[in-house]
């Protein structure tokens, strides 16, 4: 058993969310301690063996487990803005001078070295004499130099501040013994954990600790972790980013679940999707909206089909038999739209391929191979991948472990609760009839007839019935879009177009995610968010 | 017991890992009196909402979860500190490496700026464009001798820049630009109030002249000194119509008359139970710090600048900013304790005379090398603004008062 305590001297712990800037980061992700551990073996210029070996041996355990205050025992500080003094205004003339030095230096000739000395010479007096007429620059530069008018950059601070200030790294089933003491000498020199103001002890105990958050599936808190090849990894990192430029901590995400039964709700009720997706981040290319995702993930279904070489893929991946459509729930191609925040625009962050539950593990290994082909081959140098196809415009992509967009979060749609609103409408099996009569009685029909149809849909899909349905054909989420803008569903020639709605879907009790729900759930519509029942 | 130098070179050499202080603070009109705690910027989503300036957070006290309102931020309190640690400098009553330069006859209000007060110390781009000796700081020697300053070789900064070791430093615009000398802080200060409420502070004025809204019309005078005039014929012309002062030309355009009370909540104070301050030391920060000579003496010169300069900021009150006075609740003024490895707390006695004397000894113990060479109150080196600089802002204040349109107030 390897515990290591760590101790918020200050009492708070102020490090920013790897994927949300205005929030602070709770728990302390182990990679980001792994990260400190690194700092300090090479506070010396020659990085102590005995010390390195110790990294090399903890980067091979599995992901520790972590006794920590949960985040219901977490006191947050409103994140606003700082305005602080900048350096970077300046009237540069040191600068000048050292280049008009270099380049004195670099001269050869006799005569490159006498217009060199002279360059200099001009150099030094401009950088000190006075100019008759200052450009309007050079005026605004000398004002904002005074501390009372410096130029001021925004910043924020996140903090948490945890009601217990001590947590603790476990790995229960390592035998530490060979790297005990280099470990030990490692943890006393880590002095701070995210901000320079999280001041920390750090040490190694002996001490028994029962965790409070473990690795496992099913856990809803995701946190980034470390594994083999991260010191590598880290060091050639350094190679390129100094410590100052910007960077992103390569580590791959775990799940972690809390062991207390007290603040885990636990859902009864699980959809036959699963949570685990294969996730692709946007980074360029057309800014498609919620309302074209059934185009991306068409195109997504595509590629894959295109990489593949034939339409012979197993029904779970292409949801068709020999003999038409499955039954079985197979695999989603699903667009994430930006949605739910005050700002949210529905634009589409990303897609992912949710994979059901009852995957078999034949299947699952031949996606995930399919996947890799389809990088391997079609990714431009950067490891990016093009989605298009039909009327959608490129669309540029990249895998990813953790992503840095919360729309992406697969925590964010499969969390449990207890009322859900839909991102993108339901597609429903049936014609309820026509929403939008202005007919006596006409209208409301059909919306009974939409929310019968949805509370089958959720049968199907969650295994049981919700306590309330409300259709609608106006968004109900901030970003999401009105039914008509989409294009109609299935869109082919000869099928008839689903009527489509919203919908804010109540349970009784809760249920986990993912929820997609009606006929177009495997190509993006019917996705549905969890929301706090209010 | 006091605190004395053998001992706290011992806390600094050895295991212990930091050295905490905590205090507890009252509002000086007692209890429950309100005070104004700093204001950040406020969105317009939010900007109606009652203390939406101020930064509020929840901490659980006591199973409870409580309000609680940032006072001072640890930024602010660092620069509090390195003022306290100017002052007693000043005063001639500590010895420490200080750069200045005396911005007095460019800009009087700006005065004196050192390494102690400028934004980002020894870095900052006023000395970087200031001149030593003739020639711009950067380009000097003392100005070259801590741009390789890094933590394996901190003895240039120690020298020039104490304070940068212990309240951080980065060299970011100098001529490494990015890469140049980056330094933690080793310090950290902040004080955060306990069970706040946002309150409403009310606007108003009352004019000791009466002059009421409707008593004349306001013209832009044509003599600049005059600024303005109630006489139409001796105003301004544009047109041949004269200009009204500002928007309307009302008496409030200048000054006079009433202003209707308003009501902020927004930024109305807080009123608070009690203010927690908690410093922390870290002694391990310290010691990842390399020095070319006299490691352990320059580790506790440090420790000792450190406790200094919390002492000589609370001996200096909390008058944090206006409205927000604190005091040290009875019996819980600033306590210290040490913090061992395994968590374990030992007091520590000592206070300001003993921080002084504490200070002035480790430093007396410096070895050859990394001495200090002034005596107590002088800089140094002593920059004097480059003739361009002063003329630039000079030449640019000029052009800001000729340029502020009369009806800016």
């Amino acid at each position: 058993m390897l515990a290591i305590e760590i101790e918020l001297l200050t009492g708070r712990y102020a490090a920013t969310a790897h994927n949300d800037r205005g929030r602070a980061e709770w728990p302390p992700h182990p990679a980001r301690f792994f990260s400190a551990l690194v700092a300090a073996l090479h506070d010396h210029e020659n990085a102590d063996q005995a010390e390195r070996a110790a990294l090399l041996w903890l980067e091979q355990q599995n992901a520790p487990s972590l006794w920590v205050d949960p985040e219901s025992r977490v006191g947050r500080r409103q994140v606003l803005d700082v305005y602080v003094p900048v350096n970077d205004v300046t009237l540069g003339g040191d600068a000048a001078i050292r280049e008009a030095e270099a380049k004195l230096s670099e001269s050869a000739t006799p005569a490159t070295k006498r217009k060199a000395e002279a360059a200099l010479e001009k150099v030094k007096r401009e950088a000190v004499a006075i100019d008759a007429q200052p450009s309007d620059k050079a005026l605004k530069t000398a004002s904002a130099l005074l501390p009372e008018r410096r130029t001021r950059q925004v910043r924020t601070f996140p903090v948490v501040v945890p009601e217990m200030p001590t947590f603790a790294v476990l790995w229960p089933t390592a035998d530490s013994s060979t790297h005990r003491a280099a470990l030990e000498q490692l943890c006393a020199r880590v002095t701070r954990l995210g901000h320079s103001s999280s001041l920390v002890r750090c040490s190694v105990v002996d001490r028994d600790f029962t965790p409070t958050l473990v690795p496992g599936d099913e856990g809803d808190v995701v946190l980034r972790v470390v594994g083999p090849g991260q010191l590598e990894r880290l060091d050639r990192a350094f190679g390129h980013h100094g410590a100052f430029r910007n960077r992103i901590l390569p580590a791959r995400p775990q799940r972690y679940r809390s062991t207390s039964s007290v603040t885990a709700l636990s859902p009864g009720a699980e959809s036959v999707f699963s949570t685990d997706w294969v996730l692709f981040e946007r980074v360029g290319g057309s800014r498609p909206v919620a309302s074209r995702a059934t185009d991306l993930a068409r195109a997504l279904r595509g590629a894959l089909i295109e990489v593949h070489g034939n339409q012979d893929l197993p029904a779970a991946l292409s949801g068709h038999a020999k003999s038409g459509p499955t039954e079985q729930p197979h695999v989603a191609f699903i667009p994430l739209p930006f949605v739910g925040h005050e700002h949210a625009d529905g634009a589409l962050m990303g897609c992912a391929l949710v994979l059901p539950r009852e995957l078999a593990s034949s299947d699952r290994e031949l996606l995930l191979r399919l996947v890799a082909k389809w990088e391997k081959e079609r990714s431009n140098e950067r490891g990016n991948l093009t989605l298009a196809g039909g009327t959608l415009p490129p669309f540029i992509v990249r895998r990813v472990d953790v992503p840095a967009k919360a729309a992406l979060d697969p925590a964010r749609w499969c969390r449990a609760s207890t009322r859900f609103l839909t991102a993108t409408p339901i597609a429903l099996d049936r014609n309820p009839g026509n929403l939008r009569s202005n007919q006596g009685g006409t209208a409301r029909k059909a919306a009974l007839e939409a929310q019968q149809n949805i509370s089958d849909a959720c049968l199907r899909v969650v295994g049981v019935r919700p306590s309330s349905v409300e259709v609608s054909l106006v968004p109900l989420l901030p970003g999401a879009q009105h039914v008509r803008d989409f294009l109609p569903w299935p869109g082919r020639p000869g099928r008839t177009p689903r009527v489509r709605v919203h919908a804010d879907i109540r349970f009784d009790a809760p249920v986990r995610g993912p929820l997609l729900l009606g006929a177009g759930r495997y190509f993006g519509l019917g996705l549905c968010l969890p929301v706090e029942d209010q | 017991m006091p605190l004395n130098a053998d001992q706290l070179k011992k806390l600094v050499v050895g295991e212990t890992v930091a050295i905490r202080g905590a205090a507890t603070l009252e509002p000086a009109g007692g209890p429950g009196d309100k005070v104004f705690p700093p204001t950040h910027s406020v969105d317009d989503r939010n900007k109606n909402k009652p203390g939406a300036k101020y930064a509020f957070e929840t901490r659980r006290i006591g199973g409870h979860d409580v309000t609680c309102v940032l006072i001072d931020s640890v930024q602010s309190q660092a620069n509090r500190m390195e003022e306290a640690l100017q002052a007693l400098w000043a005063d001639k009553q500590i010895a420490l490496p200080v750069v200045s330069v005396d911005f007095s006859s460019v800009a009087p209000e700006v005065g004196r700026i050192t390494s102690l007060t400028a934004p980002h110390r020894i870095a900052d781009a006023l000395l970087r464009d200031s001149l030593l000796d003739g020639q711009l700081f950067r380009l000097s020697d003392i100005g070259k001798s801590f741009t390789d300053a890094s933590t394996r070789n901190a003895t240039a900064l120690f020298k020039v820049c104490p304070t940068g070791l212990v309240f951080g430093l980065w060299d970011s615009t100098g001529p490494k630009g990015g890469l140049g000398a980056k330094f933690q802080r080793g310090l950290v200060s902040e004080i955060v109030g306990i069970n706040a409420v946002a309150g409403s502070k009310t606007a108003s004025r009352i004019d000791p002249l009466n002059i009421l809204k409707k008593a004349a019309d306001i013209y832009v005078a044509v003599d600049g000194k005059e600024r303005w005039t109630t006489d139409a014929s001796s105003a301004k012309k544009e047109n041949g119509e004269p200009v009204k002062f500002g928007k309307e030309g009302k008496p409030s355009e200048v000054n006079h008359g009433n202003v209707t009370p308003s009501i902020d909540s927004v930024g109305g104070g807080v009123t608070i139970d009690e203010a927690r301050h908690t410093v922390v030391l870290s002694l391990a920060s310290l010691r990842r710090l390399g020095f070319t000579t006299g490691a352990d003496e320059a580790r506790t010169v440090l420790a000792a600048l450190a406790l200094l300069a919390v002492f000589a900021a609370e001996s200096r009150g909390h008058d944090l900013r206006s409205r927000c006075l604190l005091v040290p609740k009875k019996g819980s003024a600033l306590k210290l304790e040490a913090v061992g490895r395994d968590g374990s707390a030992t007091p520590v006695d000592l206070d300001l005379a003993g921080a002084i004397a504490l200070y002035n000894e480790v430093v007396d113990n410096l070895p050859a090398g990394i001495k200090f060479e002034k005596p107590a109150g002088e800089a140094i080196v002593v920059l004097q603004p480059s003739p361009k600089l002063a003329d630039l802002v000079k030449k640019s204040r000029d052009l800001a008062v000729a340029e502020a349109d009369v009806g800016d107030v």
